[in-house]
């Protein structure tokens, strides 16, 4: 049964004026549903470029990517766009709220770009309620703490039901305390069925993870599977 | 994106740079108020002017005696005009009435100064003068002993006692003045009150107001300059009239040939302005003070919209990563675009709604201070509104369309990474 993304011999070229960097060389990888996957490895190495590439936000100098067994390369702005919306979720290093918006509205704005959810306040709700954020869905983010607002993005990422949820650090602006309470949440929500891959510097958080990559210059480096 | 959902995010983003977002409002509210002020001025003047022409009579012809235009500058006639000549242009195929007007004098009330003014019974006619009460000069005044008078509506509601009614006597001191006659003694002359005229439009250009006018007979006029015999006697011009407003050029034609088949020159002579000259007068007029108009509302409209653009620039360059989340969350660059144009134009309606106000109390303020003012009526202030308004923001947009497409265009992985 093949994976929901696949990424076969991918590379990544950024041009840097005259200079061009090999973000991603040749890069493999299989994500089957249900995975919890952890993306190591130093700065530099294309954890980003990688998860942007799952992500369907950037497309790859070659090699190709799929999507639920479609080849990405063929589809438009717009269907990325659709595709994104609606099965895809993201959460940020930088949380990434909107900052005119409350909690709730933030959450709410997911669904604004697809027309899965019927009832998106309503939806909204819940998900803040089950992220324990009842009391703080009408705050502003700059009224939230960095735990809070965490939360709150991950509210939103869950807001369309999607297949996939990815996370640039999501621990990197986060007290210790805080990040095991996030990656309780990632837990649970892994166990209820997502799909988690997690780009991260916290050891605590990839050793959660079923699987984790090494990544180093652009390559993976090791593979590791604990049987989650 | 739903177009409801992206009106109300893009409102909520007003919230955000308060400062900046109150200086573009303030730049469109200055628009409007200029526009406003300025081009609402310009079409109240015209307004006025056009509307005076109309009610000046409906289809009337003026004829000087000497040169003028419906500008000003009068120079004196080398031949002036003479009373049976301008009777006679009655006989003329496209004319229906005509009366000559003779200046006897003039009345001082206070800063205020009003014309004795002869004139046949077919004034009246010609001159659409409606009466208030009373009736107008007719022949069978001539013989009376005091001055028969029919007095312009100011005369009779301002300068005199309001209480004044037909069959008044009045005694006032007369400074007698004729262009043709000279200068004479000022005199005590007494004056019976045969009529009160209702208010009408000042004709513009032919210097005086019909409301600040004694009108009476051309006997009574002339015998102020001991002129006796009326046939010879000069006139300073006449008021003629057509039957329709179609015939005005063909009997301005008439009059012209007719003048100077009796010896009078074009050149030097009379002048003949029929109310088509003067409402073409007017558009020439306004269609230069119109052009330049428009090149300031175009620089004023320009510097408006440019506000918005240097604001939306700003916007989009700050809010690089949050473009780039919109995207991550399935945002289309259709999507984006729409976002930032709604975004300008709220702010062009806020700068829109409140200038128009703002304006609206800025004229009725300035009415108090500037005479000119008085013409921007509201149906004026409306007129105007519906030209400028649908300028302001369609230019706001155009102009907002650039950072918009620029918004739409970012790369969301660049965005993402924007500190």
């Amino acid at each position: 049964m093949p994976g929901i993304i696949e990424l076969k011999e991918v590379h990544k070229i950024y041009k840097l004026g005259s200079v061009s960097v090999n973000a991603l060389n040749g890069i493999n990888l299989v994500i089957n549903k249900g995975e919890f996957i952890s993306i190591v490895g130093p700065s530099g190495s294309g954890k980003t470029t990688m998860l942007n590439l799952i992500g369907l936000l950037d497309r790859p100098t070659a090699g190709k990517v799929f999507f639920e067994s479609r080849d990405v390369s063929s589809l438009s702005d717009n269907e990325l766009s659709r595709l994104r919306a609606e099965k895809i979720g993201f959460v940020f290093q930088t949380f990434n709220l909107i900052p005119s918006l409350t909690a709730k509205e933030n959450v709410e704005l997911a669904a604004a770009f697809s027309n899965k959810v019927k009832d998106p306040e309503r939806k909204a709700e819940e998900l803040l309620e089950l992220m324990d954020l009842k009391s703080r869905m009408n705050h502003k983010p700059n009224q939230l703490s960095g735990g809070e607002q965490q939360r709150v993005a991950i509210a939103r990422a869950l807001m369309n039901d999607p297949l996939v949820l990815l996370a640039d650090e999501p621990t990197g602006n986060l007290d210790s305390k805080t990040s095991m309470e996030l990656l309780e949440i990632f837990k649970k929500l892994n166990s209820e069925g997502l799909t988690l891959v997690v780009v991260t510097h916290n050891l605590s958080i990839a050793n959660e993870a079923g699987r984790i990559i090494y990544l180093k210059d652009g390559r993976v480096e090791n593979e590791v599977k604990k049987g989650y | 994106m739903k177009l409801r959902k992206a009106i109300s995010y893009s409102s909520r983003n007003l919230s955000r740079n308060k400062l900046r977002n109150s200086m573009v409002i303030m730049g469109i509210i200055l628009s409007v108020i200029l526009g406003g002020v300025v081009i609402g001025v310009v079409n109240g003047i015209k307004e006025y002017y056009t509307s005076s022409i109309y009610e000046a009579g409906f289809n009337v012809i003026f004829v000087i005696s000497g040169k003028t235009g419906v500008g000003g500058g009068f120079y004196p006639a080398a031949k002036p005009l003479i009373v049976s000549d301008v009777r006679e242009l009655k006989n003329l195929p496209d004319i229906k009435a005509v009366s000559p007007l003779f200046i006897a004098g003039v009345f001082r009330f206070g800063d205020n100064v009003t014309y004795l003014i002869g004139a046949d019974e077919d004034l009246s006619l010609s001159a659409s003068l409606t009466l208030y009460k009373g009736r107008f000069v007719n022949s069978n005044d001539s013989s009376s002993q005091a001055i028969p008078v029919v007095l312009g509506y100011n005369i009779w509601q301002y300068f005199l006692n309001q209480s004044i009614n037909i069959n008044s006597d009045l005694n006032l001191l007369l400074e007698p003045y004729s262009l043709t006659y000279g200068k004479g003694n000022p005199k005590s002359v007494e004056l019976h009150v045969i009529g009160l005229l209702d208010k009408r439009a000042q004709v513009p250009g032919l210097g005086i107001d019909p409301n600040n006018v004694f009108f009476t007979d051309l006997v009574h006029a002339y015998k102020i300059f001991n002129v006796t015999d009326l046939s010879k006697a000069y006139v300073d011009g006449a008021v003629a009239s057509t039957p329709s407003f179609q015939d005005l050029d063909n009997a301005s034609n008439e009059i012209v040939s007719f003048l100077e088949s009796k010896g009078y020159s074009e050149k030097t002579d009379f002048t003949v302005i029929s109310q088509k000259d003067a409402l073409r007068y007017i558009d020439r007029v306004f269609v230069q003070i119109n052009n330049f108009i428009n090149v300031i509302w175009a620089v004023v409209l320009t510097i408006g919209s440019l506000s918005v653009l240097i604001v939306m620039v700003i916007t989009v360059r700050e809010r690089y990563k949050e473009i780039g989340t919109l995207r991550s969350l399935g945002a289309r660059r259709s999507d984006i675009m729409i976002l930032f144009l709604l975004e300008a134009s709220w702010l062009s309606i806020l700068g829109i709604v409140l200038g128009s106000v703002i304006g609206i109390i800025v004229i009725e303020a300035l009415k108090q201070y500037f005479e000119f003012i008085k013409f921007v009526t509201f149906p004026v202030i409306l007129q105007t509104y519906a030209i400028i308004l649908p300028e302001i923001f369609l230019f706001s947009l155009l102009f907002a369309l650039y950072p918009a497409y620029r918004a739409a265009r970012i790369d969301p992985v660049q965005a993402l990474k924007y500190e």
